[in-house]
Parts: C-alpha cells; structure tokens; sequence
C-alpha cells in the first residue's frame, strides 16, 4: 500500500476505531513513517540502524545478496511488509530451500499477523501505528513474499485487469521516469532478473505497484502456484483491512480482550461503507484526497500532510530519546522486527537469520537491540 | 469458465514452454550466425579452406561467396522462422503444422551430423575440443527442438480439448 491508505485511511480507521484525533494523527503518522525509516534516515538521526523499517532503492542497489545480505533483506521485509501467513505450510514435490521460502509468502489473517497486533497490545500508539501498516501490507501484499526470490515472485505476461467491459491485458513495462498510464493499464515494474536472489524480484516488483493501487482487479500466475491463476481483488482486499483495522484498533483500545483473525469490524464500518467503497474503487493512482477528505468529515478537523521531518528535531535534541516519538518508534519497529526473526527461525527456516533468546543464553548479537532488551526487562525473553 | 481447470492450466504451462523454448532457438540461431562470422574473420586462409581452390579470384570467388552467403542465410533463417513460430503459438496465435514440419527436418539433419561427427571425428574435427563441444550443442539443439514439437503438439492438443468443451 501506499501513502493514500498507510497515512490518510488510517488516520479514518483509528477515528473510528475511538482513538482522539491526536492519536490517530500520531498513530498514521507512524503507519507511514514504517515506509520511509531508512537507514539512511537513522544515520542521519544518530539512531539505531536496526529499526530501519525499509529499504530505499539507493539502499537496495547497493545490498549484498549473499546469504547475509539475504538475511538482512528478509528480516526488514518480512517483518513490516511482506509478513508470512503461515510458516509451517507444506507443498508437495519441492526440497526444503524452497519451501523455506514459500512459507514466507504474505498474507492476511495468519498467525504472526495475529501476533503482531497483540505485541502492540498496552504499548505505545508507535507500536499501534506500526502494527497497522503490517496488518494493511498482509492484503494488498497478498502472494508475494518478502525475500528475493525469481521462482517466488517473478510474473510473466500473462497479467490481466479485471474489467466490467472485458479483461484488458496489462502491459508492463520498466520506465521508472513515465508515471503509469491506467486508462490504457500500462505499468512499469523491476526489471527480468533470472538470478533468483536478485533485488529485483523482491516483493511485488515484478508486479510494479499494482498491488498498491486500490481501485484494480486482476488476475495473473505467480511462479509459485504451477500455472494457476490467481485474482486479486484489491476493492474488496481493501475494504476488509480497513474493516480489520479497525477492529484491531479496537482490540487495542481495549474493548475486546481477545484479537482474532478473520474478524473485522463491518459493523462499525457500515455506516461509511458507500462512501469507503467510492475511494476505493475511483480510478485513480492516488486516493490521498479523498481520503483525507472523509479523515476531516469525521474527525471536523484537517489533517496534516506527512512531513519526514516533523520529529526530527525532537528526536536529536533530546537526552531521553526512547521518550520521543521516533524513539518509541524505534522500540516499536526493534520489538516487531524481533519477534518476527525469531518465529520465522522457529520454523526452521533460516531465511531471516539466527535468532538469540537473551534469557537463556545472555546478550548476543546486534547491539542495537540491547536497547530492547533493557526496554522490556532482562527477565522476559526477548521477543 | 473455470480458468484453473486441469485443461486451462496445462496449456499455460506447454504455452509458456513453447515461448522459451523458441526464444532458445532463435537465440541459438543468432549464435550461429555470429560464430559463423567470427570464423570467416578469424580463420587464416578460410576462403581457400571453403572453395577448396587458392587461385579462385574475382567474379568467380564472389559468385561463390554470394550463393555460400545465401544458402547459409537461407538455412538461418529458417532455424529463426521456427523459433519466431514456436513463440506466437506459445502468444496464443493458432499456427498450422508447417513449422513443425521443419522442425522435425532439421532434427533429422542434426541427428546426422552428430552420428557423422561420432563415426568420422578424425575428419570432421581438428581437435578434440571443437568436436566435442560442436557435438554437445548439435545435442542440446536436438533435445530442445524435439521438446518444442512435444510442446506444439500438446498445445494443439488442450486447444481443441477447450473448443469441445466450449471455453
């Protein structure tokens, strides 16, 4: 997803939700800030590079792909954009290398989505906000995985949009300067890279941003489903994490005590249920002003325009950082990304890397996360 | 219309075999027409080697160079209009028998060639290597293009199965 619905739409569901306008304004701005946390951006802070919660495309061209490299890749996107659905699924005819990951492929309503929202359970609106841009990814990232991987999320040709007149074949092409053409569904995406741990076919660049759009229905063959076709329907996927959302935001304020998977808060929603599906379904790359159009009718209020910089200064001015916003950012973002490394080594899979339990064996490993192991107390296991 | 029925699927995939594969051997084409090249340049004394006569010259050697030129351009470009072929059909263009015709003749050619190059390598070849390396790509070439009219022959085959079922 992108900034119409990781900033604006949030800031709608956690209104809804219940969240004061000033938490939700806090809670969105997290949400978005998950896709521009860059180390570059920590450097620049002085700040743990481990919470880097992205990479930018500078960053990527310029990243290994051994297997530590790998591993690096995989522990940022697998943990805040490509969360798995299920780590323990099992396919017929393939070694364990693929299935490793195969079990990395995104998607709503599994287990560590499940988990990522009850970790931000009492913690601070950073973690909520955090918790909100996974749970948004888990739908419109559907079927791709987090990893570099060709024989997981490389596509071919055939790729249709869904149309009332009639499928309409999509053309893509790779010109990051021309902006995609939607009237005549050209779009552009990573280049054919046949090394199959190329950064190229990492999440759904082969797809170019097309998952990210709301409004587009189509159908395609991954690599991973055997020449099945696959339709993804983002008006509806949309829609329901934004219902998901809300109820998780919900479950957060605490007026559930238990967070379940595939529930979602129609109800609440309902009411708004035209005016949100007229959003989501307009043709257009960016819903930012609709959006935040219905954000000011709720709420009677405007709402800021993302600004990178807005607590930066905050942030380097101050001697208790982890009390800044960035700075529960970064405890947030550490604690995600930790838990998700370590259900993912659970499984065997060693695609993310090792993962220590600091209770048992003591402190090893990144010093960055030394922070969050004082954050939640030596005794507790560290995820 | 279910799109992921057993018929559906497998056309996909011999039709996505059909694109690769002739993307294959038009690639192998322009390799030969390269390498082709790369000999006459890099071959000391080759018009003599190919005409067999060191005094042939003028009209004469150029008559024999154009008609040596055209037979090989010829015989290329044949090799290039089966994979071209092979890859519209793998589009979803419906194409007739024609190519494959040609295909199964080349492999003929090629068969013999690689039994040629076993039975006679001493003439054949100058040394160990080129013989080897030729005959495994003479192989190679024959096992892709008997796996390209497998996959025509497959795609014909779902194509006509869809038409009887009405999709």
């Amino acid at each position: 997803m992108q900034l119409d619905f990781h900033y604006y739409a949030t800031f709608c569901a956690a209104f809804l939700a219940g969240y004061t306008y000033e938490e939700s304004l806090d809670i969105c701005y997290s949400s978005q800030f998950t896709d521009v946390c860059s180390r570059t951006l920590l450097a620049k802070l002085k700040a743990p590079l481990s919470a880097a919660t992205t990479q930018l495309q500078l960053e990527l061209m310029d990243a290994n792909t051994d297997l530590l490299g790998l591993q690096d890749i995989t522990r940022i996107w697998a943990s805040f954009h490509f969360l798995p659905r299920d780590l323990y699924a099992m396919t017929k005819g393939h070694n364990r290398h693929y299935r490793n990951k195969y079990n990395l492929i995104c998607g709503p309503d599994g287990e560590l989505a499940a988990e990522t929202v009850c970790l931000a359970k009492d913690k601070t609106l950073q973690a909520a906000g955090i918790a909100m841009h996974i749970i948004a990814d888990t739908w419109a990232h559907t079927y791709f995985a987090g990893t570099p991987s060709l024989v997981i999320n490389n596509t071919n040709y055939h790729f249709y949009e869904i149309l009332p007149g009639g499928d309409r074949k999509i053309t893509f092409m790779h010109s990051t300067s021309k902006p995609d053409d939607i009237d005549r569904s050209i779009y552009t995406c990573s280049l054919y890279q046949s090394s199959e741990h190329s950064v190229m076919n990492l999440g759904h660049g082969r797809a170019g941003h097309l998952p990210d759009y709301s409004f587009v229905k189509y159908r395609y063959l991954p690599a991973w489903y055997d020449y099945e076709e696959i339709i993804k329907d983002n008006p509806s996927d949309y829609y329901r994490a934004f219902c998901q959302m809300v109820y998780a935001m919900e479950y957060l304020r605490g007026e559930y005590t238990a967070f379940e998977t595939k529930r979602y808060a129609y109800d609440t929603v309902s009411p708004y249920e035209d005016r949100i599906r007229g959003i989501l379904t307009k043709r257009q790359t960016d819903s930012s002003a609709d959006w935040e159009a219905f954000g000011k009718e709720l709420s009677g209020k405007d709402i800021p325009s993302f600004d990178i910089m807005r607590y930066h200064e905050e942030y380097t001015d101050s001697d208790d950082k982890d009390a800044t916003f960035i700075g529960k950012f970064i405890l947030a973002a550490l604690s995600q990304k930790s838990m998700v490394t370590n259900r993912i080594f659970r499984s065997g899979n060693l695609l993310a890397g090792f993962s220590v339990d600091f209770a048992e064996k003591g402190f090893i490993g990144i010093k960055d996360f030394r922070m969050l192991a004082d954050y939640l107390g030596k005794e507790i296991k560290h995820d | 219309m279910d799109n992921n029925s057993s018929v559906r699927r497998e056309l996909r995939r011999y039709e996505n075999r059909l694109t690769v594969i002739g993307a294959g051997v038009m690639a192998l084409d322009v390799w030969s027409l390269i390498k082709m090249i790369m000999t006459f340049i890099g071959t000391k004394d080759y018009l003599t080697q190919l005409t067999g006569d060191p005094e042939m010259k003028g009209i004469e050697l150029a008559v024999f160079l154009v008609v040596f030129a055209a037979v090989l351009l010829f015989f290329l470009w044949i090799q290039f209009y089966i994979g071209l072929s092979a890859r519209r059909e793998g589009f979803g263009r419906k194409k007739g028998y024609g190519y494959l015709v040609l295909t199964v003749l080349y492999i003929g050619i090629y068969i013999i060639s690689i039994i040629t190059s076993i039975t006679d390598f001493q003439t054949v070849y100058d040394s160990v290597f080129d013989g080897a390396v030729t005959m495994l790509i003479d192989t190679i070439t024959t096992i892709t293009m008997t796996e390209m009219v497998y996959a025509s022959v497959r795609v014909k085959q779902f194509r006509r199965m869809l038409i009887a079922e009405g999709g």
